[in-house]
């Protein structure tokens, strides 16, 4: 169960790693980059809002396969590593609406709106802590692991709902852009925060399921024999 | 006249960094720190 305990160091240097990238993207996304020619300054929200959007639904399609996973082969690391995918996939997600709203205001002349991608996002956000919520609630182990294997499975169908949304439905949201539509000042910027957010997204999922495999090799331990005989 | 562009902003632009950094501060804490707890008690 502890198998990631291997390379003790790896998730720190990970997670070096992505707090220097995560701060040269943004330095250069604050400073260097020119602001966008409609949204001006307000575009520099980009450089931080698509990364965690990119690795929120990355950490819940991770979630995702070791749900699937779990219930294949029952190993309990898998459910570990789902729990903390799921609670680094929220906090991203929470994080993802608060970057939109900030942006929404100035672009759109409001903090939120009921559109499609909007609302899939906050469906998201709320099935997944749900999950976070039944798994808190559930003591037994094997009944909390196999319950929220299945729940994510199923919430899991709202991501690809949240990818596609902009495109199956009328949205205020653009549509997803690609190098070929982003100018090259644009994707350095977006692609060293991409990268600094997934390995930050990475560390924290090492060091998360770390503490779920520690908590659960304690619920799992066999009771301590009583003292004295009858 | 601004050109279509949309004036000003950077106001929104430093909230958005600064509730990227502050959530992703806290929640690396909570997580070493939970992290922390559970290696001690695994080492009592």
């Amino acid at each position: 169960m502890n198998d990631n305990n291997r390379f003790p160091r790896l998730p720190w240097i990970v997670l070096a790693l992505g707090i220097v990238l995560l701060a040269i993207g943004s330095y250069i996304g604050l400073f260097v980059a020119p602001p966008e020619a409609l949204m001006g300054q307000v575009q520099r929200i980009m450089y931080v809002h698509v990364p965690t959007a990119w690795n929120a639904l990355l950490a819940m399609t991770f979630a995702f396969v070791c749900a699937v996973i779990f219930l294949f082969k029952s190993d309990w690391k898998w459910d570990a590593r789902m729990e903390a995918a799921i609670e680094v996939g929220v906090v991203l997600a929470f994080l993802l609406c608060c970057q939109g709203a900030i942006w929404a205001k100035p672009t759109w002349g409001v903090w939120w709106d009921w559109d499609p991608r909007l609302t899939t996002t906050a469906v998201l956000l709320f099935a997944f802590l749900g999950i976070l919520a039944l798994r808190k609630f559930v003591d037994d182990p094997a009944r909390r692991a196999i319950w929220s294997a299945v729940a994510t499975i199923i919430a899991y169908v709202d991501v690809p709902i949240v990818y596609y949304s902009v495109r199956w439905w009328n949205s205020l949201h653009q549509l997803q852009s690609s190098p070929a539509t982003v100018s090259r000042q644009f994707w350095l910027p977006l692609r060293m925060n991409a990268f600094g957010i997934l390995f930050l997204m990475t560390a924290f999922i090492m060091l998360r399921a770390r503490v779920a495999s520690m908590r659960l090799k304690h619920e799992l331990a066999p009771p301590p024999a009583l003292g004295g005989t009858v | 006249m601004t050109g279509g562009m949309i004036p000003g902003g950077w106001n929104f632009v430093v909230a958005a960094y600064s509730v990227t950094a502050i959530v992703l501060a806290i929640y690396g804490a909570t997580v070493i720190s939970r992290l922390r707890a559970e290696t001690r008690r695994n080492h009592d």
